[in-house]
């Protein structure tokens, strides 16, 4: 009798089915448009030669994400703090002929257009850089662009180093 | 017609036919009576009803016919007026059906119990988890503190068992992709197990751990941990432009198992 209960118990213990269960639970998110900008730190301006307009380039990497058919995106800027210190160029009041201007390039899946240029930067308003359309997606890295400036180089600027501040926006819808 | 012999007033009459006794008279050859007695409403007849296998007392007034006379092996015809009532089970019989049902009570016995516990698990997770923006552009979305609740009862020595994940892939197509690896997670607070370490790839092709359990884990009372246990789970899906706007579903399937 206690040889049958052994094996029995052995048995049962060999032969424990494995049990299983499962559930489910959905995994929803909302994608919404969006974008995202990134600016190199600074841009020097520099000349070519003696008197000749002051350049450099700001480049620009932004990811960017649009709304099927209705959808839209930009990136602009705007000059947010004038040069200083005073008796240099100026964006905000600037001597007659004196300009800041920029032309623009940018490429990227996005499939961006560009501003032609020249374009004056203004401390009143954001100006257009680049446009991109309706359900346009840049890269996983972004796209890219770059702004290129031209200063005049007036000889009635004091000797100094002048600096502003321009701020480069990026929307999507 | 068999017959049955009783106490001494009492004649048990089996009718083997299978009239109803409220259909009509019945007419039955009664073998033998008594000796020494005849007329009528002296005995108390009994009549089984053999499908019945109910009594139904006769009473001497019903009864019509000629009574034995003599001999133990007299006949006599007689017959059985229907009663006015339906039968009855007759009272007397009722002590001893007392009786019977009443003996396995009346001493103390012991029993064992025996019961083969095999290795058993149940799972509940919610029914849907909503993953939002990290607050930050093309942050990563991140999902609240997902509670994954299991039981468990696996084998004392060499059991085991597992909490692990599956993913049908998001839909619409044109979203975020859990076969990319675009979807991660990770365990924390296991009260029962041990929770999935590191970074886990929420995958559609095979299932990522959860929780692992060694032997002996169960839920509940006697058991270590909370019941149900529970293990917490925090879901990142990467944020990529890539995406067409929209909202997006995907099904993880959770399967506990104990050995």
């Amino acid at each position: 009798m206690k040889k049958s209960l052994v094996l029995l118990l052995f048995l049962a213990l060999g032969l424990a089915p494995a049990a299983f269960a499962a559930s489910t639970t959905s995994v929803t998110v909302a994608v919404g448009a969006e974008a995202s900008l990134t600016v190199s730190a600074a841009t020097p301006l520099t000349e070519a030669g003696n008197f000749a307009n002051y350049t450099g380039a700001t480049t620009f990497t932004y990811l960017i994400r649009t709304t099927p058919s209705t959808g839209t995106g930009s990136v602009t800027l705007k000059v947010t703090t004038d040069f200083a210190p005073t008796g240099g160029p100026s964006v905000a009041t600037p001597a007659t002929g004196d300009s800041l201007t920029y032309s623009c390039t940018a490429t990227g899946t996005s499939t961006p257009a560009a501003c032609s240029g020249p374009i004056t930067a203004l401390t009143t308003a954001y100006t257009n850089v680049l446009t991109v359309g309706a359900d346009k997606h840049s890269t996983l890295a972004g796209d890219t662009g770059t702004v290129n400036w031209t200063l005049t180089n007036d000889p009635n600027y004091k000797v100094a180093s002048y600096s502003s501040t321009v701020t480069f926006t990026v929307a999507a819808a | 017609m068999p017959l049955y012999w009783e106490l001494p007033r009492v004649v048990l009459i089996e009718n083997n036919q299978s009239q109803d006794p409220l259909g009509g008279l019945l007419h039955f050859s009664l073998i033998c009576c008594w000796t020494g007695r005849s007329g009528r409403g002296e005995a108390l007849l009994l009549i089984r009803w053999t499908k019945k296998k109910e009594f139904t007392p006769i009473a001497a007034n019903t009864i019509r016919g000629i009574w034995c006379q003599g001999s133990p092996n007299d006949l006599a015809d007689f017959a059985v007026l229907p009663p006015r009532n339906p039968p009855r089970l007759i009272k007397r019989l009722t002590p001893v059906v007392l009786f019977l049902v009443a003996l396995p009570f009346a001493s103390a016995q012991t029993q064992t119990l025996s019961i083969v516990l095999s290795p058993a698990a149940s799972i509940t997770t919610p029914a849907s988890v909503s993953l939002s923006s990290s607050g930050t552009t093309f942050g990563s979305f991140i999902s609240p503190s997902v509670s994954i609740q299991s039981y468990i009862r696996n084998s004392q020595v060499s059991g085991g068992g597992s909490i692990t994940v599956k993913a049908a892939e998001f839909t619409p197509t044109t979203g975020p992709k859990i076969a990319s690896g675009n979807v991660t997670y990770v365990c924390s607070a296991a009260s029962v197990g041990t929770a999935c370490s590191g970074t886990q790839t929420l995958s559609t092709t095979a299932t990522t751990p959860v929780v692992t359990f060694g032997p002996a884990s169960c839920t509940g009372t006697g058991c270590t941990g909370t019941s149900p246990q529970s293990v917490r789970l925090l879901f990142t899906l990467a944020n990529s432009s890539q995406y067409k706007t929209g909202t997006y579903s995907a099904t993880l399937t959770f399967t506990v198992s104990a050995t």
